[in-house]
């Protein structure tokens, strides 16, 4: 008799966990594109030509032909999301068929977000003569 | 003997269950990049890369037309000659292989999801006699 009064008593508590600790984890990550890195950049110098940037950097992501003169432009994305979802009427759904717990605590949920984008991004700018005439980069881990 | 309770199979089965979802995305053709080794720069020319390459996925050029009404909205007078840089006439070729590998779990609590975007980027830049004058190749899709 004791034994099936522990046995209760752990089903319940873990159903009781189970209602109100049950949450939903959702982690995400993206990337998109390519920059090269601060190792690279820090070879290009002003007067460089056109070649020679390419060589070093790759091929740009995106090519401005302006009236001063060309420029390039790199960029590398980088996407983290994590999301928490507080939500006990989900496992509710789960193991009450009446569907009664469920609506009891439906409206009882916490939902936390949250999300960061970092870029690498290097823009080179050159002149009529296609001589780089300026270079800015940020790394993923600069601020501001 | 260990005796498995029909709870414990039925919280296994909740927490256990997932759907794992793996795509694949390809644009484009593949890149003869090993062809590279047979142009010159000086030498080749735009009809030759055409004929080796293909048509490539971006020709980029300048704005002409912007160029020349910019220029004529703010003129005032009778008669305009404009006369244009040959350099102006530089033609860029860009071919893209573009891969974006995706994959996600999705359990009842935890979810995940990933995409990386890369691509191989070839790019050849012409002077105004139609002479190959630069080339460039960025091989992204070896990072995946």
């Amino acid at each position: 008799m004791r034994r099936r009064t522990d046995t209760a008593i752990l089903l319940s508590g873990l159903l009781c966990f189970c209602l109100f600790a049950s949450g939903c984890v959702s982690l995400a990550r993206s990337e998109i594109g390519s920059a090269p890195e601060a190792a690279s950049v820090a070879q290009l110098r002003k007067g460089a030509s056109f070649q020679e940037v390419v060589e070093i950097c790759g091929v740009p992501m995106e090519t401005i032909e302006q009236r001063e003169g060309r420029l390039l432009i790199y960029r590398e994305r980088h996407y983290r999301f994590r999301r928490f979802g507080f939500d006990p009427g989900l496992v509710a759904g789960f193991v009450d068929i009446t569907g009664l717990l469920r609506a009891a605590v439906a409206n009882l949920k916490l939902v936390l977000e949250w999300g960061r984008v970092e870029e690498r991004r290097l823009v080179v700018l050159f002149d009529r003569d296609d001589r780089v005439a300026a270079v800015a980069y940020r790394d993923v881990e600069d601020e501001g | 003997m260990v005796r498995i309770r029909p709870a414990a199979i039925l919280l296994l089965v909740i927490l256990a269950s997932a759907c794992v979802s793996v795509s694949r995305q390809y644009e484009g053709a593949r890149l003869p990049v090993d062809d590279i080794s047979q142009v010159e720069v000086g030498v080749t020319t735009r009809q030759d890369v055409l004929d080796r390459f293909g048509p490539p996925l971006i020709i980029q050029k300048r704005d002409f037309e912007g160029l020349v009404s910019s220029i004529g909205s703010n003129f005032q007078g009778e008669e305009l000659t404009i006369r244009l840089d040959p350099k102006l006439m530089n033609e860029v070729f860009i071919y893209e292989y573009r891969r974006v590998n995706r994959w996600s779990l999705i359990l009842i609590v935890f979810n995940y999801f990933s995409s990386v975007d890369k691509s191989d980027r070839l790019m050849f830049f012409f002077d105004s006699e139609n002479a190959l004058a630069g080339v460039g190749v960025s091989e992204g899709i070896k990072e995946l």
